[in-house]
């Protein structure tokens, strides 16, 4: 074969090429048709029938080269491209992505609107130990400027014999003390008995790392009227993140915030490794507002102030960490809790970067 | 914000409809056992739950009871179960509730045959189908007619002229199979 024979059998190539696009895109606008005189009719757009049908009559005239079951499989490919084309815009999107919903999600917790562009801290005690203690932090933060309280009454931990919380009495002290200072609670719920309950002293529902994937929790959670702060799993990856989230949304909740606490890596210089990355990602991918929480992130006293400063600069839409009155006698996470004075500094040293609304 | 999402199409229950003798039951138990699922026959479970036979329901209770009865079987299967291959009686999809209800949540294949091989079939159903006593074939032939037009709202129309049930059931599955894999590839 010459050189010009072989130049013009490409030629060829080309042409056919182009034709296959044409006539592929040419489908495709009659599928599309299809599609909306279907709807229109009312008709239901599944018809299996009809699908055999085509691949048989294809099939039947199919003089080869090329075996049956190639033919078969490329026009199964094209007749998926073409059903997709008469699917409504993005019907397979999550409920919680950005793609279904391009604007951000605004968290009303008491009249704060999370997510509305200004930063926020969240601070309070790991565990609530007596209403003396949590009054106490209660002060400091309101004295901050700071309207949300946080503060564990159930406690998952590691070890069954660590203090497990103080359950419904801690729920209540957490009451109590939003009433007296005029500030939101939010704390964890750990099972799905106990949400309907929860509703009455606490402003915010989290949903704990160890939780993340509890689908039943999630789906209770979903199912009432309150807004969830949901924790990333520790070995949680973002997509398996999103995911826990569209369990709570998909039962009808959309006020929901996702928290970025650290994950769990070969690191054993920090408690768990902060992936700051996350919260651009979390960021681009769903429309809802994104916290870190430094404390059981890094586990360290001493790094509550840098990585609460990427977080900031990285556009998270809070800050949660971890205050208590005297951190030495705390019950839980003494390592990394911040005292009042401590917490006061960290704070005046992060206010000049926090964004705020004007 | 509550977006209800539809039911996969893998998970939907198949609804056979047709002409009362066209074979959805017969046909129906074979697409269950080649598909491993559930067979539910309506009218079977009614005449179970009630310990009556169909014309002795329409007999005692008067069919105004009988469509009741009937509506509220299959309306909580539309809504409650999956993956079932389930047979309605012939007259059920008259009821609009019922059909708009199956064609939303189910997978509804109407079994389509021509009144020719009706006919040859037709002494063998009369006795068990009360809407066919004391009928005459021309009154037959047009109630035949009048429901073809009813049965024409479903997803796909299975024709099973001089086909044995065992075919039918090897063309639904087979059918089945290429339309979940278009619509739902795994």
């Amino acid at each position: 074969m010459s050189n010009t024979e072989l130049e013009l059998l490409r030629q060829k190539a080309d042409e056919l090429n182009l034709q296959i696009l044409k006539l592929i895109n040419e489908r495709g606008n009659v599928v599309k048709e299809i599609g909306k005189a279907k709807e229109a009719q009312g008709v239901n757009r599944f018809d299996p029938v009809r699908e055999r049908t085509m691949l048989n009559n294809i099939i039947e005239n199919n003089d080869g080269p090329f075996e049956n079951s190639t033919i078969q499989h490329i026009f199964k490919e094209i007749f998926k491209a073409g059903l997709e084309l008469q699917e409504e815009d993005h019907s397979k999107a999550l409920l919680v992505s950005r793609k279904k919903k391009p604007e951000d999600t605004i968290v009303d917790i008491k009249g704060e609107k999370i997510g509305d562009g200004q930063q926020r801290f969240i601070v309070g005690p790991c565990a609530v130990e007596s209403y003396e203690q949590v009054a106490e932090v209660a002060a400091a933060a309101k004295k901050q400027g700071i309207k949300i309280l946080r503060g564990g009454a159930f406690k998952p931990r590691t070890s069954p014999y660590d203090f497990q919380g103080l359950g419904v009495e801690g729920l209540q002290i957490l009451k109590r003390v939003a009433d007296e200072f005029d500030l939101a609670v939010i704390s964890e719920i750990v099972t799905p008995a106990h949400i309907e309950e929860a509703l009455d002293y606490i402003d915010v529902i989290q949903i704990g790392a160890r939780n993340m994937q509890n689908f039943e929790l999630l789906k209770a959670a979903g199912a009432v009227k309150k807004p969830v702060l949901l924790k990333r799993g520790l070995a949680a990856t973002i997509s398996e993140f999103i995911n826990a989230a569209e369990y709570i949304m998909s039962q009808g909740n959309d006020q929901i915030i996702l928290c970025e606490r650290g994950i769990r890596t070969y690191e054993t210089a920090t408690r768990n490794t902060l992936d700051i990355s996350a919260v651009p990602i979390l960021k681009q991918e769903t429309h809802l507002p994104v916290f870190v929480d430094v404390t059981h992130s890094t586990g360290r006293r001493d790094l509550l102030l840098p990585t609460a400063k990427a977080a900031l600069a990285i556009g998270a839409d809070g800050v949660m960490a971890e205050v208590h009155p005297d951190p030495s006698v705390a019950l839980s996470d003494s390592a990394q809790q911040m005292a009042i004075p401590e917490f006061e500094k960290w704070l005046n040293e992060l206010k000049p970067m926090v964004k705020v609304n004007a | 914000m509550n977006a209800k999402r539809a039911i996969p199409v893998r998970e939907r229950n198949i609804v056979l409809i047709g002409f009362m003798g066209v074979g959805k039951t017969t046909i129906g138990q074979l697409v269950a056992k080649k598909l491993y699922r559930d067979f539910i026959d309506i009218d079977q479970q009614i005449e179970k739950d009630f310990n009556m036979s169909i014309p002795e329901i329409f007999e005692k209770k008067g069919e105004d009871f009988f469509r009741k009865t009937e509506k509220e079987y299959i309306l909580d299967i539309c809504h409650h179960k999956r993956f079932k291959i389930v047979s309605l009686g012939g007259g059920s999809f008259k009821q609009e509730e019922i059909r708009n209800c199956c064609l939303e949540n189910c997978l509804v294949l109407h079994l389509d045959l021509s009144w020719e091989n009706w006919k040859q079939r037709a002494d063998l159903l009369i006795e068990s189908r009360p809407v066919l006593h004391n009928r005459s074939m021309d009154e037959m032939e047009q109630l035949f007619n009048e429901r073809k037009v009813i049965y024409d709202k479903h997803n796909s129309k299975v024709a099973t002229d001089n086909l044995s049930p065992e075919e039918v059931a090897d063309y639904i599955v087979e059918t089945l199979k290429i339309g979940w894999d278009l619509y739902q590839p795994m």
